[in-house]
């Protein structure tokens, strides 16, 4: 074992124990990188807007997702009994430039809201109803794709509509 | 007025900052004795600047304080009605005003530093200053051209809008101002390295600034557990962090932080580090400047972060400038570097040890920003965008944090690489003893899932061989002096403080590791509907839910629901989880209810009713051994505290500092644990049924004095009720009927009259013809040991003791009637 | 702005310039030194006679001294006396 073997050779050498620091400094850099790496091919979702979602068809099967929209008010449907929650998300760019060009994320989450034809998914999410699910709020979904076609959704998190412009962490649901 | 005088004092302050830099620049180039007055003048300057900030700070607070709703910052944030500590807190509520604080503690402690440096300091002060001066003037410029506090509004609104409801916790009040703490006082580690470089005296720019980096180190992590027990408390969601980005940003810099706290003690020792701390501080501060950009340009995605706004772009060319030159610098000095550095020995010893831990610390801070980076990072190399969850985090760092609690295992005995293991030998049986004690003592207590039962072998490995330290060195102290056991543990604390308090701090990431793997590790998380009167059980425990109530308060509308919880069938306590409406900003907001034990907590969120209110939904959390998350936080604070603790001449300022620690540490505990989590004392609560019926004395009306237990034997009838109450009275009757049936046949009725009076009692009496016996619970002695929260409640007692049935609510004869027969069979 | 927040901050900025500007001012020497360094400086015009600072002068030839009053005069010992504890 590496251990014993450092023991045993300890000679005070100076270039000799370099290299130890270096060797051992380069294994613990290769077993996070590879841990990294292999999270990232496992774990780690699919990021997407609701087009994106759309597009990937089957292969979003089975998969975890992120996907980010913008809340449709009038479609929440809240059982408390349940509890259960669905709504309709719709369609928001991803791209931070393309939100600063078309005039801020307030601005484009309304738009989105307003617009007839905008990629619109239903989400279910068996949990309590977040108190920050409203229109035109930017939500976060983590979940599942259904064969059905709708999400199912295990996290929500939701991002406040324009009225606020502070720090206001949303209500995450797990 | 108060908004333009802030206005200007800003602007001033912009301009004394530009004359600082200025200033130390001609003092640092001219000969010495015209030098020297332009650095005084650079000093001045700097310390004005603190004073011209702290005026500015003082303005926005007063308006604050004063309803200024002129002022947009102050109408956004704050309202006549919220409470004045609230209004204090609001200061730092948004971004604009938050940006202020900053850079009023940027540029009071860049005059501390400068002004007050210590003699292994003094040289590097100039430079220092140059530094600083420039740091503190980009952000008064950010604050005072794009993100200015004082704006005013074209109409001055009556009314604000009041304090985000998320906002009025402790925890959220203090959490901002420590984690600035924490950001700006890196800065200071930083602008000395910066001048230790150029000036080329790189071997004592460590001890120079010890007390800032601890200082530094110490606000992160008290700002980082705020904000997790803040979470925990408000976002009803069970858990307290959530590895977004933002949160992310916090912890970045901290973990870099804490990385220099070690390679500097290195470097003090003269086993060299240099180039390592060189790097460690420039990535540190460059992790505060990424910090501020993830949270205020909303350029990266998360819940957490103010919405996009114009700083970004400005944030990242500060970044890049600062990375860029401070490289450039440290390369310019390479040569400065390889001659200050010392040789390393065998990877076992103290050096070998504190190499792995830098560059564990490293990789963690290195997985984390990849993994808060992971969506741009992914699209750009592959084109699909990936993000990194909960699990990406926990499955990467989790190994990491493993690692590093092993080597904290190690460090109480290191040496040189042969005296390490040989102390290994030493104490192999205790040390082997000790992890198999925590891991058994998990397992035992229901923790048996296996990765889980090696983190508890690590953490009672560490545990041991820590406490150890404090064993021996009082052992050790006292054979020498003789001293009581707690004495010689204050001395050896009060002589040793850098070392003790890093054992102290040690013991507390021990602990907090213990909680998380507990609460990550052992997840537990339901849903259940209950109606009134009914309970279910969840776990070992069980919820009985008694009503829902509604409330109007302040500015915003509370519903509760009160629920008993019983633990293994002993009644533990009463919850009170509620959901608050607020009217000015239709925000809702969720206030869990929480019972803290050792082994878990009990975490219970209300989340929904039915119309009536008779029905209810909750969310039931167990978190597993998280108190050991926020002990250990509070051990933690202790220990960097301890480390803190200054020793200097003047006994009466050290005294002082004592006091003042010490206060700071019980708030910490206070946020910690003390604000009320919704817990309801009801006394000993409402019987279950199959329970001893708890017994009392009453003294009815017509002077007898009669009690529970003299009634055994027979089948007794406990009627709580009041004349005011319209649905006992109607009961009435149908209890009078029941009384008259069953009268000869071993059963007892008793009326308790639940806060009523004499008259109304009587008078009700007779109009209904009530003939059992019947007294008034005075002082709600009775109530509180049946744990009675309204009325009319019937218990029916069998002849054992034992209560058989429970109704809350009116009852009607037959449902009575069949219940006697029950019990009478 | 109004006209209030503009005085406050004039104030404010001069009170913060003189503290700033304080190092620069080494100007506060002995004001005495700097006069008679002045004097020193000064190019000799005519040689210079000694003169006592208390030297009574003659009186004008023509004017007889003006009558005394009937209150007890100081003598030129006690004024010479009094002129120099008075210096």
């Amino acid at each position: 074992m590496l251990v014993i073997h450092l023991n045993v050779t300890f000679r005070g050498e100076g270039m000799q124990n370099k290299t130890t620091f270096i060797v051992a400094g380069l294994l613990i850099v290769a077993a996070v990188i590879y841990l990294i790496i292999s999270s990232t091919g496992s774990t780690a979702q699919y990021f997407v807007t609701v087009a994106e979602l759309q597009a990937l068809g089957d292969e979003a099967l089975n998969r975890n997702i992120t996907v980010s929209g913008a809340v449709l008010g009038d479609t929440i449907v809240y059982d408390a009994m349940g509890p259960h929650v669905t709504f309709t998300i719709v369609q928001v760019p991803a791209d931070p430039k393309e939100v600063e060009r078309l005039g801020g994320l307030a601005q484009v989450l309304h738009d989105a809201v307003q617009n007839p034809t905008g990629p619109r998914l239903e989400v279910i999410y068996d949990s309590v109803k977040p108190d920050l699910l409203q229109n035109e709020a930017q939500a976060i979904v983590r979940g599942k794709m259904g064969a059905d076609g709708r999400f199912y959704a295990d996290e929500l998190l939701l991002k406040c509509p324009s009225r606020y412009e502070e720090d206001v962490p949303a209500q995450a649901g797990d | 007025m108060v908004g333009n005088i802030g206005t200007l004092l800003t602007g001033l302050a912009l301009a004394v900052a530009l004359y600082a830099a200025y200033a130390a620049w001609r003092g640092i180039h001219l000969p010495a004795a015209q030098g020297r007055d332009w650095l005084q003048s650079a000093q001045r300057a700097t310390n004005a600047l603190a004073a011209l900030l702290g005026a500015a700070l003082l303005m926005l607070l007063l308006a604050f304080l004063t309803n200024h709703f002129e002022i947009s910052y102050v109408a956004q944030h704050s309202s006549t009605v919220i409470p004045i500590y609230l209004k204090i807190s609001a200061v730092w509520a948004g971004q604009e005003g938050s940006l202020l604080l900053w850079c009023f503690l940027q540029a009071l402690f860049a005059a501390l530093a400068t002004g007050r440096a210590s003699e292994h300091a003094r040289p590097l002060v100039p430079w220092a200053t140059f530094f600083l001066a420039l740091v503190t003037a980009f952000f008064v410029a950010v604050t005072l051209f794009l993100s200015s506090p004082f704006t005013l509004l074209a109409q001055v609104p009556l009314e604000g809008r009041g304090l985000n409801p998320l906002l009025r916790h402790p925890g959220m009040i203090f959490h901002p101002p420590a984690l600035y703490v924490g950001y700006v006082g890196l800065a200071i580690p930083f602008a000395f390295a910066l001048a230790a470089l150029v000036t080329r005296q790189i071997k004592e720019w460590t001890t120079a600034i010890r007390t800032w980096t601890l200082i530094a180190w110490l606000g992160l992590g008290l700002g980082l557990l705020l904000g997790m027990r803040w979470a925990y408390d408000v976002l009803g969601w069970g858990g307290y962090w959530g590895w977004d980005p933002v949160e992310n940003a916090g912890l970045l810099p901290w973990l870099t932080a804490t990385a220099l706290l070690h390679g500097a003690v290195m470097q003090e020792e003269k086993r060299g580090f240099h180039v390592w701390n060189m790097f460690l501080v420039i990535f540190s501060f460059a992790l505060v400047l990424f910090g501020t950009f993830a949270t205020r340009s909303g350029m990266i995605q998360s819940v957490h972060a103010y919405t996009a706004s114009n700083l970004g772009g400005y944030f990242l060319t500060a970044i890049a400038v600062t990375l860029v030159g401070s490289l450039g610098l440290l390369y310019a000095r390479r040569a400065a570097l390889k001659t200050a550095s010392a040789h390393m020995e065998s990877l076992l010893s103290r050096d070998g040890m504190f190499f792995v831990t830098l560059v564990l610390f490293l990789m963690l801070t290195v997985s984390v920003l990849i993994g808060s980076l992971l969506p741009t990072l992914t699209e750009a190399l592959s084109g699909q965008r990936f993000e990194a969850g909960p699990e990406w985090f926990d499955r990467v760092t989790g190994p990491q944090f493993a690692a590093l609690v092993f080597v904290i295992g190690l460090c109480p005995l290191l040496g040189r690489a042969a005296a390490t293991l040989k102390r290994l030998q030493q104490v192999r049986w205790i040390v082997i003893g000790g992890a198999v004690a925590v891991t058994v003592g998990a397992a035992l207590a229901g923790f048996t899932d296996a990765l889980s039962l090696i983190g508890f072998a690590l953490i009672g490995f560490a545990a041991t061989t820590t406490l150890a330290e404090f064993v021996e060195g009082v052992s050790t102290r006292r054979k020498r002096t003789g001293e009581a056991p707690l004495n010689a543990l204050w001395r050896l604390l009060r002589l040793q403080r850098r070392k003790y308090g890093g054992y102290l701090v040690h013991f507390g990431v021990i602990l907090m590791a213990l909680g998380i793997i507990g609460t990550r590790m052992y997840p537990f998380e339901t849903q259940t509907t209950v109606s009134a009167g009914q309970s279910t059980a969840v776990g070992k425990y069980t919820l009985l839910f008694e009503e829902l109530k509604r409330d109007f308060v302040d500015d915003y509308t509370t519903t509760w629901a009160t629920v008993s919880i019983y633990r293994n069938g002993v009644y533990l306590t009463a919850l009170q989880p509620r959901l608050n409406t607020y009217t000015g900003t239709d925000q809702t907001v969720t206030v869990p209810a929480l019972q803290p034990g050792l082994r878990e907590d009990l975490y219970l969120i209300l989340s929904g009713w039915s119309d009536d209110g008779a029905a209810v939904t909750f969310k039931v959390v167990i978190n597993a051994l998280v108190n050991f998350l926020w002990l250990g936080g509070l051990i933690f604070l202790a220990g960097g505290a301890l480390a803190l603790w200054p020793q200097m001449e003047h006994k009466t300022w050290n005294t002082v500092a004592l006091v003042v620690g010490l206060a700071l540490l019980v708030g910490a505990g206070w946020a910690m644990w003390g604000i009320p989590h919704g817990a309801v004392d009801y006394g000993s609560g409402r019987p279950l049924i199959g329970q001893a019926a708890p017994d009392f004395r009453l003294s009815t009306l017509d002077g007898q004095a009669i009690s529970l237990a003299s009634l055994r034997g027979q089948v007794a009838v406990v009627n709580f009720w009041a004349s005011w109450c319209p649905s006992c009275v109607d009961e009435m009757p149908d209890l009078q009927s029941v009384w008259t049936a069953y009268q000869g046949k071993g059963v007892t009725f008793l009326g308790v009259a639940y806060r009523d009076e004499e008259a109304a009692v009587r008078s009700a009496l007779a109009q209904y013809g009530t003939t059992y016996p019947v007294g008034l619970d005075t002082g709600d002695r009775i109530a509180k040991q049946y744990g009675i929260t309204g009325t009319p409640e019937t218990f029916v007692i069998a002849p054992d003791g034992r209560v058989v049935y429970i109704h809350i609510g009116p009852l009607t004869g037959e449902a009575l009637a069949a219940q006697l027969d029950a019990v009478l069979k | 702005m109004s006209l209030g927040a503009i005085f406050v901050g004039i104030a404010v900025a001069s009170i913060v310039a003189v503290y700033i500007a304080q190092p620069f001012r080494h100007t506060t020497t002995n004001p005495d030194a700097l006069i008679e360094a002045w004097i020193a400086k000064l190019p000799p015009a005519s040689p210079p006679t000694p003169t006592l600072p208390n030297s009574p002068t003659p009186p004008p030839p023509h004017s007889p001294p003006p009558p005394l009053l009937h209150f007890p005069s100081p003598t030129p010992k006690s004024i010479s006396a009094r002129n120099v504890g008075g210096e």
